[in-house]
């Protein structure tokens, strides 16, 4: 009974550590990987597991877009990743409405908003 | 190959000797039976056998298995009695002595051999009482049952060198407690020590016939043979299928936990923000704090 209890804290253990996500370091990436999140290279290492998950999964999408639209991804993408959790929830929010503003309205706030230099990122 | 049909002795044989194992176990004639019982029911509908087939090492699984069932209700029925017991001890500790060191023997010329009295049987059951389980069901496989050593471990879903070995030590301890008694077993090879006791439990063996009468009443009809029944018969047959079941099942949990616990992403979030990036609006405008009165403008 000893050793079947033995076994099965064993399972249990081995189940926990392998239920750990995967936290792939810089050096584990493909050369594609690292090409497209070369701007996040020097903090890749500390970032938390489902970070890079999320990263990692920008990457096929990239691969689709316009080179123009590439170029402006990997100029942002260092701001972002140092954004906080609750930061990048504003800036979706934000972006959404952004988006569903009319053409007109959404120049105007976009204007307004650019005229004037501000602190934040 | 010829089956030859088995005779109703043999069955009767096997079964009371299933019950007298089950009976020293359980230490309770009713809880006996019903795991008797409950291990033909399973036999027949579970795994497609049938009664006659009480001497295989299939059915010492099953019994042995039912038994460890019968055993732990009673442990979980004793439970709150014992707890309470031991927050109120009772006033008065009864030092009453045991069976097995008020069995006497009757010893002197004219009296018949230890293992042909009554008392040797019992005295026997009650020393078997006191071993591990894992010695004592050693004992019974290998030297009550006559089970050749690679079927005991089958039944067993051990070594053989772990039953061999389980086997010696229950019979050396047997042989240290017969001799205390004063049974002349000194200087006797262990096999003769193991059948001269295995004798000894048969003479009990004739009261134990209407318990095994209730036990068999009524079997139910074996289940007709399909996938299932084969696995299961697999799994129970094969030294390891339970180990391996039981594995099987921790692994598939593992994948199912790990699927879930895998660190996806959202796939709508992610493409979302991939837009969002690779935008015409700069993330300054996206964090601006005056981004609301703006846009409520």
């Amino acid at each position: 009974m000893t050793k079947v209890l033995l076994v099965l804290s064993l399972c249990v253990a081995a189940a926990l550590a392998a239920a750990q996500p995967a936290s792939p370091d810089w050096g584990e990436l493909s050369a594609h990987q690292q090409r497209v999140l070369a701007p996040v290279s020097g903090e890749w290492n500390r970032f938390a597991p489902a970070h890079k998950a999320r990263l990692l999964a920008m990457v096929p999408l990239y691969d689709q877009l316009a080179p123009a639209a590439q170029q402006r991804f990997t100029v942002r993408l260092k701001t972002w990743a140092e954004l906080t959790g609750e930061q990048q929830d504003l800036a979706r929010q934000h972006w959404q409405r952004l988006q569903a503003l009319p053409a007109a309205q959404r120049a105007g706030v976009l204007a307004k908003l650019q005229s004037a230099p501000t602190a934040s990122p | 190959m010829t089956r030859h049909p088995i005779p109703s002795s043999d069955i009767d044989a096997a079964g009371l000797r299933a019950l007298q194992l089950a009976l020293l176990v359980l230490g309770d004639e009713t809880a006996a039976v019903v795991a008797l019982r409950d291990t033909l029911r399973v036999m027949a509908t579970k795994y497609a056998l049938d009664i006659k087939e009480t001497a295989s090492p299939l059915f010492q699984r099953l019994l042995l298995r039912q038994v460890r069932r019968a055993r732990w209700r009673q442990r979980l029925n004793a439970l709150l009695p014992d707890l309470l017991a031991a927050i109120v001890p009772p006033r008065i500790e009864t030092m009453a002595p045991g069976t097995l060191e008020t069995l006497q023997l009757e010893h002197g010329d004219g009296r018949p051999a230890w293992q042909a009295q009554a008392s040797g049987g019992r005295l026997v059951q009650e020393s078997l009482r006191l071993l591990p389980a894992r010695q004592r069901t050693a004992f019974w496989l290998l030297h009550v049952e006559s089970l050749p050593l690679r079927q005991a471990a089958q039944a067993l879903a051990r070594t053989r060198r772990g039953v061999r070995r389980d086997g010696a030590r229950a019979v050396a301890m047997l042989t240290a407690i017969l001799a205390l008694k004063g049974c002349p077993v000194a200087g006797m090879a262990p096999e003769a020590v193991a059948r001269d006791a295995a004798m000894a439990l048969k003479n009990l063996r004739p009261g134990l016939a209407s318990a095994w009468a209730t036990a068999r009443h009524d079997p139910a009809a074996p289940a007709r043979h399909n996938a299932a029944v084969t696995w299961r018969r697999l799994a129970l047959g094969h030294p390891l299928g339970t180990r391996l079941s039981l594995l099987a099942t921790l692994t598939a949990a593992l994948l199912l936990g790990l699927s879930f616990a895998w660190p996806r992403a959202d796939q709508a979030q992610t493409r979302a923000d991939v837009q969002l990036l690779a935008g015409d609006v700069p993330l300054s405008v996206l964090l601006d704090p005056r981004f609301d009165e703006a846009a409520n403008d």
